[in-house]
């Protein structure tokens, strides 16, 4: 009895330790997680921050100051480059480590390593996507480069020399929660996470959506309800803008090659409605005297976000502003002389190629009338508590044969293959572009910088103190004849290879135009008189319209009319249509209680503010009317096929009321206009009133959107659910459900430049820190916070609360 | 009232530079050399790193006023922080125990 209960009781211990220190499905470790000596606790940050600290590093070769303000923005003194980018890099991993990993990782393909087997899908994609090819590609290009690759060499080796300062116990806490450790940095993880980027922002394609319909209706349908201009532009180089290049030949238009049915879509596109604004207003219409300019990127909303604030102050640059944590420099800012901001540009620069392979080895392809041979690249995926997964990658010249949805198989004989043709797949160096931002003092500074940039191609807005305002859609552009892109192309004819590229000076730009503005939202770079085919669509052009519309009315503008536009909720869209909606309701079809929402309808102003209930119906109304009018056409069918857009279907119904589409096909009766936005009207209500009971509170835009920040895990719990917050889709405060304004900035030029901005999260990565969220508050009201902008080290401003003094060990 | 002691302090102790389950063997050895009887041995590893755990856990939350308890309750799916405090340091207390409880046995079949 002695033997078995000291035997028992031994082993029941032992057990316990070795489960309480074991990661059990998604539960961490609980005894290691727990522990208040090792464990999560450890991340439960004191309010405090420390006021002066000084530590030594491995690696620098001078002394660094580091500055926090109130809050915990670092502004960092360094003697030379080498030093700034690896006091960037370590600081930012000190706040944003877990987050810098995890999302290289994620476009690494490596997610199951951390997760195990519920991410192999997505890591599949990744690595189909050829993200790690794409990467090393650009790596290649900017350690080419002198300049850049000291300053991926010197982040790095920061991140690095943070990463080896850890214990355990320090880790981030998500590394507790998974129960893994943090594996050291390199220039790759630079590079990996602006293909990252890359893929949000000039990821979609409706390539292939396109041939279906092409195959379906035929080219004159096809052209008439897909056209390659829309009704209502705004572009944003306004035509008649003279060209100050003399265009290059174009290639000759290649019509004709019919793409197979296919349903091999992209399993995961990056969603619709990333998006951007920005604008910049000149002296002349300035409070004063000086140019303005605007920004703020729409991005998925999460914690921590995906921007980080610092100021970086060397011998040659004094730049402020937001970076990527995981890049060196700043990617939107200001310096002494010159302030810019992106948006994103929706050229099409990803096409697909109909691949003929000699047979199932899929060893040779057909190309310029031969067979030419296949790269196959062995993708190794590796799986906590499991084997590796190995899958094959097939190159072509063009690209990657990438991963496709592969349930539906149209043709059983000849699958299909698609390889894809990406810029962001290309030897690139987009760092020497925010190298030279950084540093540039002038309108020629600038032009210089944009003239390295490949993708993601984006509108570039441009203010300085010499009183000059500008904007360049750019990016590096295929040279293609009208249309090529549109659909799938020939993969076995070189005319269908992109011919070559826009010359960097033919990009579409404006300067100092004589409204005394320029401004983008993602709309048409150019209009009709731009000699280069850009793309058949962008995004809708009502944000456009409403900041320019705001714009030209503006006089003396000041920041906090620059605040206001970047807060306005009016929309555009419901200004076109509901007028036009509202003549056609037949009031007597009507119950009580739609007569009701009717009059809430009809008293609205197309503000989506908050505690306004009409934007919740109009929403819904508009989509089961959208979806009444196409369904039937471009969904029922077994392909995968695509609405046309909305500016088509508004000219549909407001000069085309007679048109069959409004038909719905499936029914013997014929529908019409009238009918359908009745039907839609009433559908859209009671649908409401199921889910809200009658109009009353519950109906508030702002409780019916449930705009939530979350966590980029999708932790419970660690994020902001619910804001009280106005905006939506296509109106200027972009605020959607899971989208939004992720920085908001407004820089006011000058003798003193001033900026002023806030984003939706916090310095801070960690969920235990005061300043994991604090910021969120004033984004919500739409306020900016002034930002500070030090001179030198000594500068004795009241905003900074700690200093940390680095030197090397 | 000794092997409580010695556990509390020692494996306090020990737990700021080894690993979590260090506290497992000092209430083991601790048993070993001090316990009298099973019961006593079993809450004096109990309470000995039971308290430690309620006491800096304890702590940690207070000077983050929560902050991080709260989230983290939220995701175990836990009422409130208070009680996300307990578990901390139950855990720690039923390995004390337990660990301290083996060192008794251990004793007794040695002598």
């Amino acid at each position: 009895m002695k033997w078995f209960k000291a035997v028992f009781s031994s082993v029941l211990t032992v057990a316990l330790v070795y489960v309480l220190n074991t990661k059990i499905g998604d539960f961490p470790p609980l005894g290691k997680f727990l522990s208040p000596f090792v464990g999560f606790w450890q991340n439960a940050e004191a309010r405090e921050v420390v006021a002066n600290k000084a530590l030594t590093v491995a690696g620098l070769k001078g002394e660094v100051s580091i500055l926090l303000d109130k809050n915990r923005v670092p502004h960092i003194f360094a003697q030379n480059n080498h030093d700034l980018y690896f006091a960037q890099g370590y600081y930012t991993a000190q706040d944003r480590l877990w987050q810098m990993e995890f999302q290289t990782h994620a476009a690494a393909g490596r997610i199951s390593e951390i997760v195990g087997a519920k991410a192999i899908e997505l890591d599949r994609f990744q690595r189909r996507m050829g993200m790690v090819y794409g990467a090393k590609n650009s790596l290649a290009g900017m350690m080419a480069d002198p300049a850049t690759r000291e300053m991926l060499i010197a982040y790095s080796a920061g991140i690095n020399a943070y990463i080896k300062s850890l214990s355990p116990k320090e880790y981030p806490l998500e590394y507790k929660l998974l129960n893994y450790a943090p594996e050291a940095w390199s220039p790759l993880k630079c590079s990996l996470l602006l293909k990252l980027m890359a893929y949000d922002l000039a990821g979609r394609s409706d390539d292939l959506r396109m041939s279906n319909i092409l195959q379906q209706y035929g080219p004159e349908i096809t052209k008439n309800l897909f056209p390659d201009y829309p009704f209502r532009a705004e572009p944003i180089v306004p035509e008649g803008t003279p060209l100050d290049f003399t265009p290059v030949k174009t290639p000759p238009v290649l019509a004709g090659f019919q793409a197979q049915l296919s349903n091999k879509v992209l399993e995961k596109e990056p969603p619709a409605e990333l998006g951007s604004n920005n604008w910049a207003v000149s002296g002349a219409k300035s409070a004063t005297g000086y140019p303005m300019l605007a920004n703020d990127p729409h991005l998925q909303l999460n914690l921590p976000s995906i921007w980080y604030q610092v100021q970086l102050i060397g011998p040659d640059v004094n730049v402020c502003g937001v970076s990527l944590p995981g890049a060196p420099g700043v990617i939107i800012g200001f310096n002494q002389n010159i302030s810019w901001g992106v948006t994103n540009v929706d050229a099409d620069v990803m096409d697909w190629y109909q691949v003929k392979f000699k047979d199932n080895r899929k060893q040779q392809y057909w190309h310029h009338n031969q067979w030419k041979p296949v790269r196959r690249q062995i993708e190794e995926i590796k799986i906590r508590g499991q084997k590796s997964l190995f899958d094959t990658v097939y190159y072509t010249h063009h690209g990657p044969v990438v991963y496709d949805k592969s349930e539906k198989v149209f043709n059983k004989q000849t699958p299909v293959s698609h390889a894809m043709r990406w810029t962001a797949h290309d030897k690139s160096n987009e760092l020497r572009t925010f190298y030279l931002l950084n540093r540039a003092r002038s309108y020629q500074d600038y032009q210089q910088a944009l003239s390295y940039y490949v993708a993601p191609a984006q509108n570039f807005i441009y203010a300085d103190n010499q009183q000059n305002i500008a904007i360049w859609p750019n990016g590096r552009f295929p040279l293609k004849w009208q249309e090529q892109g549109k659909y799938i192309l020939d993969g076995t004819n070189p005319a269908h290879d992109w011919q070559g590229w826009i010359p960097a000076a033919h990009n579409p730009h404006v300067k100092n135009p004589a409204r005394g503005f320029v401004s983008s939202a993602n709309q048409f770079s150019a209009g009709l008189d731009y000699p280069y085919y850009l793309n058949w669509q962008f995004a809708s052009p009502e944000r456009a319209i409403r900041i320019n519309q705001r714009l030209a009315a503006m006089e003396k503008v000041t920041v906090d009319s620059m605040r206001s536009l970047q807060n306005d909720n009016f929309n555009i869209h419901a200004q076109t249509v509901l007028p036009f909606l509202l003549s056609h309701i037949q009031a007597t079809r009507l119950n009580a209680h739609q007569q009701q929402v009717l009059n809430a309808m009809q008293q609205w102003r197309y503000q989506y503010n908050p505690a306004e209930i009409a934007p919740t119906v109009f929403e819904l109304w508009w989509q089961l009317f959208n979806q009444a009018i196409w369904e039937d056409d471009f969904a029922n069918s077994a392909l995968e096929l695509r609405y046309p857009s909305r500016d088509r279907t508004i000219h549909l119904i407001q000069q085309e009321p007679q048109s069959s589409w409004l038909d719905n096909r499936n029914t013997p009766q014929k529908e019409t206009l009238t009918e359908l936005v009745n039907t839609s009207f009433q559908a859209a209500t009671d649908s409401l009133q199921r889910q809200l009971g009658t109009i009353g509170n519950k109906w508030q835009w702002a409780s019916y959107k449930k705009t939530s920040i979350q966590h980029i895990a999708n932790l419970p719990g660690f994020g902001k659910p619910n804001l009280n917050i106005g905006g939506g889709r296509g109106i200027v405060n972009a605020t959607s459900e899971r989208h939004g304004p992720s920085w908001r900035m407004v820089v006011a030029l000058g003798p003193q430049v001033q900026g002023y901005g806030v984003y939706p999260g916090g310095q801070s990565g960690n969920p235990g820190s005061f300043y994991y969220d604090n910021m969120i508050e004033t984004w919500r009201l739409g306020k900016l916070n002034s930002l500070v902008y030090l001179q030198k080290r000594t500068d004795k401003s009241p905003a900074i609360i700690s200093t940390l003094t680095i030197s090397n060990k | 009232m000794r092997l409580f002691l010695l556990i509390f302090i020692v494996g306090f102790i020990t737990q700021l530079f080894l690993l979590w389950w260090s506290l497992a063997v000092v209430s083991f050895l601790a048993a070993l050399w001090l316990a009298r009887k099973a019961g006593s041995a079993f809450w004096a590893g109990f309470f000995g790193i039971g308290g430690g755990w309620l006491i800096s856990s304890g702590f940690y939350h207070l000077r983050n006023s929560g902050l991080l308890a709260t989230k983290v309750a939220t995701l175990f799916t836990l009422p409130n922080a208070t009680l996300l405090i307990l578990v901390t340091a139950l855990v720690g207390a039923i390995t004390g125990g337990l660990a301290s409880l083996s060192g008794f046995y251990l004793r007794k079949l040695l002598r």
